[in-house]
């Protein structure tokens, strides 16, 4: 599995990020000497020596960069630097910035509000045992849904054959001090 | 640099098998395997030095190779590249590949 090493060397490159920065230098300055080491051997002064190196070898920083996208930190850098931007950013317009949050806080504060509501409301399961078998029976009145008299309820009750049980409920009115 | 023969450019994608061939035989650094690759071509093919450092980077992040730091024939720090066992199978692979590719252009080309 090649993955673990790409991880691993990737995370190295992330940490010792100066490191292996000075390492790619490095390697690649010493191949400019082997090089030129070459190019002087082959008869040219040592200043032109290095010059056709550095020729022969073409885009230096293209090819350290190219480098950096293979150890795959590039990525990492930049989002970092476009976080740091984004923060500058923020810092030099107030207002803005003001303006946003408290758009976004407005936003998701009413939002977490009203969704509290609801679900206590419509979504949360009724706190009795086997929410899921629970229905709710009606009388129907000229085609119309409509509440059950209570001898209908006790009718109901008493021959019920296909509920487990029977209850009823009804609203009412208080008058509370506190 | 030998002047006057024609140098051939390398296809996208044959520098790897390239340089895995190169290191077939025992630890180079990044100069020895252009030199190498260079001289195993009779300088036919030009490998550019500039691109060779991102394919060995690349290459030992997937595991095909390995590199350590040692001392070149300079007496410099050098980073030696060596081959691992997955790369000794990579090389199989892409030799094989190479292997068919050439032979269904060859034979493309032969058709009238």
């Amino acid at each position: 599995m090649w993955w673990w090493k790409d991880a691993f060397l990737r995370l190295r490159a992330l940490l010792l990020r100066r490191e292996m920065d000075e390492e790619l230098q490095a390697e690649l300055q010493s191949h400019l000497e082997m090089q030129a080491r070459k190019n002087l051997s082959a008869g040219l002064t040592p200043q032109e020596a290095r010059r056709q190196a550095r020729l022969q070898f073409g885009g230096f920083e293209s090819a350290k960069e190219e480098c950096r996208d293979a150890r795959g930190v590039n990525f990492v850098e930049t989002l970092s630097r476009d976080v740091g931007y984004a923060f500058r950013g923020f810092r030099r317009t107030p207002g803005f910035t003001a303006v946003a949050l408290l758009a976004l806080m407005l936003g998701i504060g009413s939002n977490t509000a009203i969704f509290s509501v609801v679900y206590a409301v419509l979504l949360a399961p009724l706190p009795y045992p086997n929410p899921d078998q629970l229905v709710m029976v009606w009388s129907k009145v000229n085609g119309h849904r409509n509440s059950v008299s209570a001898g209908d309820y006790l009718d109901w009750k008493r021959q019920n054959t296909v509920f487990q049980d029977v209850g009823a409920w009804s609203g009412g009115n208080f008058n509370l001090s506190v | 640099m030998a002047q006057g023969k024609s140098r051939l450019d390398l296809l996208q994608g044959t520098l790897d098998l390239l340089i895995l061939r190169a290191l077939r035989a025992d630890a180079m650094h990044g100069w020895a395997i252009s030199e190498r690759i260079q001289q195993i071509s009779r300088d036919v093919l030009q490998v550019n030095q500039g691109s060779l450092y991102p394919a060995l980077h690349r290459l030992e992040h997937r595991g095909w190779i390995k590199a350590e730091w040692g001392i070149s024939e300079l007496g410099r720090r050098a980073r030696f590249y060596s081959f691992t066992t997955s790369g000794r199978k990579q090389l199989e692979i892409e030799a094989d590949n190479w292997n068919t590719f050439i032979d269904v252009i060859a034979r493309v080309l032969r058709m009238a």
